[in-house]
């Protein structure tokens, strides 16, 4: 392992400090919004402040509970699916 | 007209020729950086006009339609091909190089391609170079003589739409012109062209190839594929079908499509390819949508998707060659041991998401910016949500369990990387850094003049909103996202049911009319079979025995050779057919040039 992989390494060891630098910057986007305003918006909701934060957030959201939790259940198969049609695999092997 | 002029193209066939003749264990692999070299003198000193024609059989190949829509592509060509031979330095089965070489040259001849002739010699060749990429996977991965087999029919499919509607279209009009036309003045011959481009641009139902195709091809492989196949497509869709509507819906749909399935998918290089699928859905929304805003803002995403998509290629690619899987389930807490093929992943990972002051910012933006600018937004709405997904998959979940999540598996084995995939993944992170930075160095090649400033405070700022926020969203969410093993069904499934079909048909209706034949054959035609032979023996047995054995020795002689071309192996047969077809194209070229 070399300097630059043990430094991340211990950098992991503070993920709790990460966590609030995390808080923090998302904390000083929001207040910057405050100050800066968009000067020809392309939609009118722009003009709300957090706008686009919140369509990050709820669009990120609603995105991965429902991609991970229902779309994923119902269109998942085995790793080894399609297998049986694979001319290259034999019984033994599996890729 | 015609001035001297160094068609990249050359450089790459040469060494494709040359190569399986050179002598010696490795020396050759210095020439490997030599024609991609040559191809980015070439590019930066090119001035725009009409150079080159072939003659060739009563047709003439305009080879060198130099402009600023085709140099701006050609550019980004010369300079990841670079990079990609780079990458693949250390390679010592030329085979590879080869099919690399042959598929390259094949997207500088699209690309700079005059007419649809020509475009469509070069759009088979690279689709003959790439498929080796996968195949020559085969001895490593079970999966990949399957995956190029496939790959190789769809690319047929989508070959053949082009001919369809070329040949048609040369019927109405009268020309091979590769010439733009609005999707109100359509025929239908257009309409078969552009979907055999969109196999190349993955269109959704038409898509299914990619996913499937390149997870399974070399590590190396994959690398220049990401960059070549579905790009040369944009160009063709941005030269001849700008402003169709169709392709700004088709466009946006295919953005969120791709994010959908690469948030559910496991595989690493799976989830990257589902990506191009969705990158590739921004320029298309571009071309679409068709202002000179818009069509600058896809083809400076091409540029630098190209970059970006190569350098994940590259750094997943180290963790698989290293590391022998790319699956997230199987990979984890590798930061400790590859720390810079994390921050190669990284940068890769910042651009793709448009992060400012990486070069997928300056380009996603103006594409998006000219979506709402041409008041179209619904289109601009859909392609934020696409980013939003984007960094979610890619920017997010992908390093957070490949390098971050567990701590490490100490007792796997860790292949060291060579020094020369550090150099490539090195290179890509300079540009891709270097363009978000200094967006002019990307916009100086762009084809049409459009003031654009992507580092107002504002689109800073909500560039910084959406993503962070979407950081914030996967950290809330992040036991949910853990990825699993397993495959997710796509339109692959239609394609197999399809196959099925037609061999069910084949299998059952042709077999029995089949074997219906065979009887009546036996019972009246081999009386008719043994009353000729027994004249013909009796003409034998006193003519010309003598006579016959010479010739059935050297019958003998020839089956010999010819068996051992017959290996029953597909890939052997396509590479022997591409060679005698060259051959044939050569000589006719040659015979028509000198008598």
């Amino acid at each position: 392992m070399n300097g630059l992989g043990r430094f991340f390494i211990e950098m992991r060891k503070h993920a709790g400090l990460w966590k609030w630098v995390m808080f923090a910057w998302l904390a000083l986007a929001l207040a910057l919004n405050f100050l800066i305003h968009p000067h020809h918006a392309h939609i009118p909701e722009e003009h709300y402040i957090g706008f686009w934060a919140a369509f990050g957030f709820v669009g990120a959201l609603v995105m991965g509970v429902i991609l991970k939790t229902a779309v994923s259940e119902a269109l998942k198969k085995p790793e080894d699916y399609y297998d049986k049609y694979e001319p290259g695999l034999k019984e033994d092997d599996n890729g | 007209m015609v001035e001297s002029f160094y068609h990249p193209t050359i450089g790459f066939l040469l060494l494709a020729l040359i190569l399986p003749f050179l002598p010696g264990k490795s020396w050759w692999k210095w020439l490997l950086p030599l024609p991609a070299a040559a191809a980015i003198i070439s590019v930066f000193t090119l001035d725009p006009g009409n150079y080159g024609t072939i003659d060739w059989f009563g047709f003439t190949l305009q080879v060198g339609r130099i402009d600023k829509l085709s140099l701006i592509f050609a550019n980004v060509f010369a300079i990841q091909a670079l990079i990609g031979f780079i990458y693949a330095f250390h390679l010592k089965e030329k085979s590879q190089h080869v099919a690399a070489c042959l598929y390259v040259s094949g997207s500088f001849g699209v690309v700079f391609a005059g007419d649809y002739l020509t475009l469509f010699i070069f759009w088979e060749l690279m689709s003959v170079g790439s498929v080796f990429l996968i195949w020559l996977n085969a001895k490593n991965n079970g999966r990949a003589l399957g995956a190029g087999i496939r790959y190789f029919l769809f690319h047929t499919v989508g070959g053949l739409l082009i001919l369809a509607g070329l040949l048609l279209r040369h019927k109405a009009v009268g020309n091979w012109d590769f010439i733009p036309v609005a999707q109100s003045a359509a025929h239908y011959y257009d309409w078969l062209i552009m979907f055999g481009f969109g196999v190349n641009a993955a269109f959704i139902v038409l898509h299914a190839w990619l996913p499937d195709a390149y997870p399974e091809a070399t590590v190396t492989g994959a690398v220049f594929m990401s960059a070549f196949t579905t790009k040369t497509a944009v160009y063709t869709l941005a030269r001849g079908f700008a402003g169709w509507d169709f392709l700004a819906y088709m466009g946006v749909g295919m953005a969120l499509y791709g994010v959908f399935y690469a948030t559910m998918e496991n595989n690493a290089r799976r989830i990257l390819s589902y990506h191009i699928m969705s990158q590739v859905g921004y320029m298309v929304a571009g071309i679409g949508i068709g202002t000179a805003m818009t069509l600058n803002g896809a083809c400076a995403h091409a540029y630098a998707h190209i970059l970006y998509k190569g350098l994940l290629f590259m750094s997943v690619g180290a963790l698989l060659y290293s590391c022998g899987t790319a699956k997230l389930n199987e990979l984890g807490g590798l930061v400790g041991r590859l720390p810079w093929v994390m921050l190669a992943y990284v940068v890769a990972g910042m651009s793709i998401s448009g992060w400012p002051l990486f070069n997928g910012f300056v380009s996603k933006t103006m594409t998006i910016a000219g979506a709402f600018e041409d008041h179209r937004a619904l289109l601009g709405i859909g392609m934020e949500l696409a980013a939003v997904g984007t960094f979610l998959s890619v920017g997010i979940k992908l390093p957070y369990f490949a390098f971050w999540s567990k701590p490490d598996a100490v007792q796997r084995e860790i292949k060291p990387i060579p020094w020369n995939m550090y150099l490539a993944m090195g290179i890509s992170s300079f540009l891709c850094i270097l363009q978000g930075v200094y967006p002019e160095i990307l916009y100086q090649f762009l084809p049409y003049e459009v003031e654009f400033h992507p580092f107002s405070a504002w689109q800073v700022l909500q560039a910084v909103l959406l993503l962070s926020f979407t950081g914030l969203a996967f950290y809330v969410m992040r036991r949910i996202m853990v990825p699993h093993e397993q495959r997710n069904v796509d339109f692959e499934w239609f394609y197999i049911l399809f196959g099925r079909a037609f061999l069910f048909i084949c299998r059952y209706p042709f077999a029995w009319l089949d074997s219906w034949w065979t009887e009546r054959y036996r019972t009246w035609g081999l009386r008719g079979m043994l009353a000729v032979a027994a004249g013909s023996s009796w003409y034998d047995w006193t003519g010309i025995k003598g006579a016959v054995d010479g010739v059935a020795a050297t019958t003998r002689r020839v089956g010999q050779g010819a068996a051992k071309l017959q290996t029953g192996r597909l890939q052997t047969y396509l590479a022997y057919a591409v060679l005698l077809a060259a051959g044939v194209m050569f000589a006719i070229w040659a015979v028509n040039q000198y008598l």
